[in-house]
C-alpha cells in the first residue's frame, strides 16, 4: 500500500505539488474517489496558504496512507489554518477546504495546538471486485 | 515516501478575439491559487471591447480547477450578467464539472455550459 510524506512550503505553488504527489494513489483508488481526493487535498493546502495568521508560516506537512479500506490524509501546519468557521465559507475563502472535508470525506477531524493546527480526512474505498466475481454477485 | 519534488503540469492561457463573435479564453493545464489571478486578468482583457459578442472559456485542455479558479469564473459571470450578457463554459471535463457541482456554482447567474468548442 502506498504512503506519502511530504513537506511543502506554505505558498501558492504547493497546491499543485500536493496534487502531483497524490498521483501514486490514482490507480489504486479509482477515478471518482481520486478526483475528490485531489480536489480536497488541494483545497486544504490552499486553506493553509490563504489563512489569516499573525505569524509567517514556513512549512506544511502532508502525509497520506492507503490501506485496502480507505485513504487517510493528514495535514499539519505551524499556524491556526485549520479550524471550524463560525459561518459558511464561500469557495476561495479561508475555511473552504475544511468545509469541503466535511462534505467529501467519510471521517474527518481538526486539531489545534497553541501555535499549530492540523486536519485529517479518511475516504473509504469501494470494495474491489474479486477475481471470482463473488462480491459482484452479492451486489457489492 | 516522497523524495523528489513533484512537478505540476504546464499552464497556459490563450485569448482569441473574433470581432462581432466575441472572445474566447482557452485554459490548458491546472487552474488553482497559483494562477487564478492570471485568468482574472485574461477575463478582464477579453471582456474589453466585447461589443455585441459573448465571452466563452474553453476547458477542454484543463484537467483541474479549484475554488479560487471557480471564483474568478463566477465573478466574471456576475459582471457580464449585470451588463445583460452571459459567460459560456465550453467542453468542461470531469474534474472541472465536479468542482462546479461541489461548490453549487453551476447554476450561478450569467453562466451557461455548452459541449461545443468556442466559435463552432
Amino acid at each position: 500500500m502506498a504512503n506519502l510524506d511530504l513537506t511543502l512550503a506554505t505558498e501558492a505553488n504547493s497546491a499543485g505539488e500536493a496534487r502531483a504527489a497524490l498521483e501514486q494513489f490514482r490507480d489504486a483508488i479509482g477515478p471518482v474517489a481520486f478526483t475528490d481526493l485531489r480536489l480536497l487535498v488541494s483545497e486544504l493546502v490552499t486553506d493553509a496558504v490563504i489563512a489569516e495568521s499573525d505569524e509567517p508560516v514556513a512549512e506544511l506537512e502532508l502525509r497520506a496512507k492507503l490501506s485496502s479500506e480507505c485513504v487517510r490524509v493528514e495535514l499539519e501546519q505551524g499556524a491556526v489554518a485549520y479550524k471550524l468557521a463560525a459561518r459558511r465559507a464561500e469557495p476561495g475563502e479561508p475555511g473552504w477546504g475544511v468545509q469541503l472535508a466535511q462534505q467529501l470525506s467519510d471521517r474527518w477531524g481538526v486539531r489545534r495546538g497553541g501555535r499549530s493546527s492540523g486536519v485529517w480526512i479518511e475516504i473509504y474505498l469501494p470494495p474491489r471486485e474479486s477475481s471470482s466475481g463473488a462480491e459482484e454477485s452479492r451486489g457489492l | 515516501v516522497q523524495h523528489s519534488r513533484p512537478e505540476r503540469p504546464e499552464f497556459e492561457l490563450d485569448v482569441i478575439r473574433r470581432g462581432e463573435d466575441g472572445a474566447a479564453i482557452f485554459v490548458k493545464g491546472e487552474l488553482d491559487i497559483a494562477n487564478a489571478a492570471e485568468l482574472d486578468a485574461a477575463i478582464a482583457e477579453a471582456t474589453e471591447d466585447l461589443g455585441g459578442g459573448s465571452l466563452l472559456i474553453d476547458f477542454h485542455a484543463c484537467s483541474f480547477i479549484d475554488s479560487t479558479g471557480l471564483r474568478a469564473v463566477i465573478k466574471a459571470a456576475q459582471r457580464l450578467e449585470e451588463r445583460g450578457r452571459e459567460l459560456g463554459i465550453c467542453r468542461a471535463s470531469g474534474p472541472v464539472l465536479r468542482a462546479f457541482e461541489l461548490t453549487a456554482l453551476e447554476d450561478s447567474p450569467g453562466l451557461y455550459f455548452r459541449h461545443e468548442a468556442p466559435f463552432s
